[in-house]
């Protein structure tokens, strides 16, 4: 299948206030349409700053960033790119603007001049889809964190924009609430051909992927598929990370050859 | 601090068109000095059972009880008589609650005066609060020549949340209150807070209550897990009595992966190992 770069960042830099150091150092990438990334890295690496000029929320200081066919410095711009990427943040408690869940999810979408059936129609899919059904009449201070950062997903899945950033935004959810983000981004891949962008800590998360970008000191220092990313373990730990549970468990039963990334694929290993 | 439920019914929004039941007669024992790992699924009432604890609300039905060394007293859906009434509070203040994320809670201009803003609100004196503030930051291990007089937005997200727990520090609890301390931390800094905290609630005698998602990390300092499901407590005891649940086929919570493995490998005929001979090799890999 071929693929063609949709996000592209030349020698960005960026820094906060008078800028004594960088937040973003020199980082230069390019995302393929319709993939699945990971940015992995240390608290205050540069992921959330990086991914905030995805959307040009952040303009670089030098450099450049290209969202499909537009420049994230030219102001006439960004409405264009705010569209095409959505982004959902770690604390969902800024992001729930409006009076009900119903209404948070449709808010979005009107300002992108639906109409009103297709409106219903993408409500009911992601209310079901993230189990929000029972709640939709609820107001945002009944809800708990995790329920809040669900309906935050699924409000900007809604808009179904190209790229979808997610910046920590299953730090709230349980077992159970992970485990249907991950499959609605499965849905996402292939229903919709999104670019899925996520910042996670859960090295369990990272494995499936199809690159993963790690960052330290607001540089990338490391990127490719997540079973290269995780073989150069040496450094893993200076970039405050931790192999996933299948890697680690391999290396202590040292039994077999062949790299295992998943749980599965360690059972099975184990079963052979 | 020890904390018993007894019988314990929560509901918010009484008499109003949102009325919704968040416990029902729900019954348990915090016991002393023990650190307790609260379990279950988003919406399934422990953030309501800590703040019945800490008392920022009070039981519809049921009893609350607190004992700390020879005091004893009980919070119940009544208003208490003058007595009570002070002794709650004094359980209360006792009490430490870092909230998710609690970095998103400092204010003040710098780390030192955010960390003396509890003990100055109990009228202690100025070389108290200094002293006060020194200790806290070393428990905190934080060097208070670096950080005293930094502005506590200008640290990193592991540094925020040491200074935000400095600032509870600071009041002395006997009871620590943890919602997912370590949200938001990467692996690194979520082990070495983990690691602080323990040491912490094992020198300063706390009972401590923590609440996470997170049993891998959390499995070998835990002495009672609790868990909710539904607005109840379905299980409490201890790591050899879940195991035992576990092996029975009991899915009440998502086990550490290195269960979920044997769990696997025993379903598949590959081994015959009990869970429970697990216990000594769980308590090496969680380390
Ligand atoms: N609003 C801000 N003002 C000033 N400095 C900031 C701001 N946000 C982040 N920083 C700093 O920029 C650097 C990168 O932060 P961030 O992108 O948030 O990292 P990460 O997402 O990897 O935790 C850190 O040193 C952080 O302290
Ligand atoms: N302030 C509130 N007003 C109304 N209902 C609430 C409030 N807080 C929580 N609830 C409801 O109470 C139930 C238990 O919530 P909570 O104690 O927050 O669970 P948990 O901490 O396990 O996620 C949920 O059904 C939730 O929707």
């Amino acid at each position: 299948m071929l693929k063609t770069a949709y996000i592209q960042a030349h020698q960005v830099v960026f820094y906060y206030g008078e800028g004594v150091t960088s937040a973003i150092e020199d980082v230069s990438l390019s995302i393929e349409k319709g993939t699945h990334i990971v940015i992995l890295g240390a608290n205050g690496s540069g992921k959330s700053t990086l991914a905030r000029h995805f959307n040009a929320l952040l303009a670089p200081k030098s450099g450049n960033i290209q969202v499909g066919a537009y420049d994230t410095s030219v102001p006439e711009h960004i409405w264009s790119i705010r569209k095409a990427v959505g982004m959902v943040f770690q604390n969902p408690e800024n992001q729930i603007v409006a009076a009900t869940v119903e209404d948070d999810i449709v808010f979005g979408m009107e300002n992108l001049g639906l109409s009103r059936e297709v409106m219903q129609a993408r409500l009911e899919k992601v209310l079901a889809m993230f189990d929000l059904e029972s709640l939709r009449k609820k107001e945002p201070y009944q809800l708990s964190g995790g329920q809040k950062q669900r309906v935050a997903i699924a409000g900007v899945i809604a808009m179904e924009p190209d790229v979808i950033i997610f910046d920590e935004a299953t730090s709230m959810l349980d077992y159970e609430g992970r485990r249907e983000v991950q499959s609605s981004i499965k849905t996402l891949l292939q229903e919709q051909t999104a670019t899925v962008i996520r910042i996670t800590h859960d090295m369990e998360e990272a494995v499936d992927c199809d690159r993963i970008y790690v960052m330290h000191q607001g540089r990338v220092v490391l990127q490719g598929s997540p079973s290269e990313v995780f073989q150069s373990d040496h450094s893993i730990d200076s970039y405050h990370l931790e192999l996933p549970f299948a890697i680690r468990m391999n290396k202590e039963l040292n039994m077999f050859e062949d790299m295992t990334l998943t749980f599965d694929e360690l059972v099975m290993q184990l079963c052979k | 601090m020890q904390i018993t439920f007894e019988q314990v019914s929560y509901t918010y929004g009484i008499k109003t068109p949102y009325e919704e039941q968040a416990l029902k007669e729900v019954s348990f024992t915090i016991p002393r000095q023990k650190l307790v790992t609260v379990l279950g699924h988003t919406g399934s009432g422990k953030t309501t059972a800590l703040q019945l604890i800490k008392g920022l609300i009070h039981p519809t039905s049921g009893n609350v009880n607190y004992t700390e060394g020879q005091q004893s007293v009980q919070a119940t859906s009544k208003k208490p008589n003058k007595i009570d009434k002070q002794k709650l509070h004094d359980m209360w203040t006792k009490i430490g609650y870092v909230f998710q994320y609690p970095e998103h809670q400092l204010f003040e201009e710098t780390v030192g005066q955010d960390i003396a803003y509890g003990p100055r609100n109990l009228k202690y004196s100025e070389t108290d609060i200094q002293e006060i503030v020194q200790n806290a930051l070393r428990e905190v291990e934080l060097d208070a020549q670096r950080f005293a007089d930094r502005s506590p937005f200008e640290l990193s997200g592991g540094e925020m949340r040491r200074v935000a727990i400095a600032g509870i520090l600071a009041m002395n609890p006997r009871l620590m209150i943890l919602d997912e301390p370590m949200a938001g931390l990467d692996p690194l800094s979520k082990r070495n807070l983990l690691a602080r905290l323990y040491t912490l609630h094992k020198q300063n005698q706390w009972t401590t209550v923590c609440v996470s998602h997170h049993i891998d990390e959390l499995w070998q300092y835990t002495d009672l897990f609790l868990i909710f499901h539904n607005k109840q407590v379905v299980f409490q005891g201890t790591k050899e009595r879940l195991l035992a649940e576990w092996q029975q086929g009991n899915t009440l919570i998502e086990p550490p992966m290195l269960v979920k493995l044997a769990m696997e490998l025993i379903r598949k005929g590959k081994i015959t190992t009990a869970l429970s001979e697990l216990h000594n090799v769980l308590e090496s890999e969680s380390k």
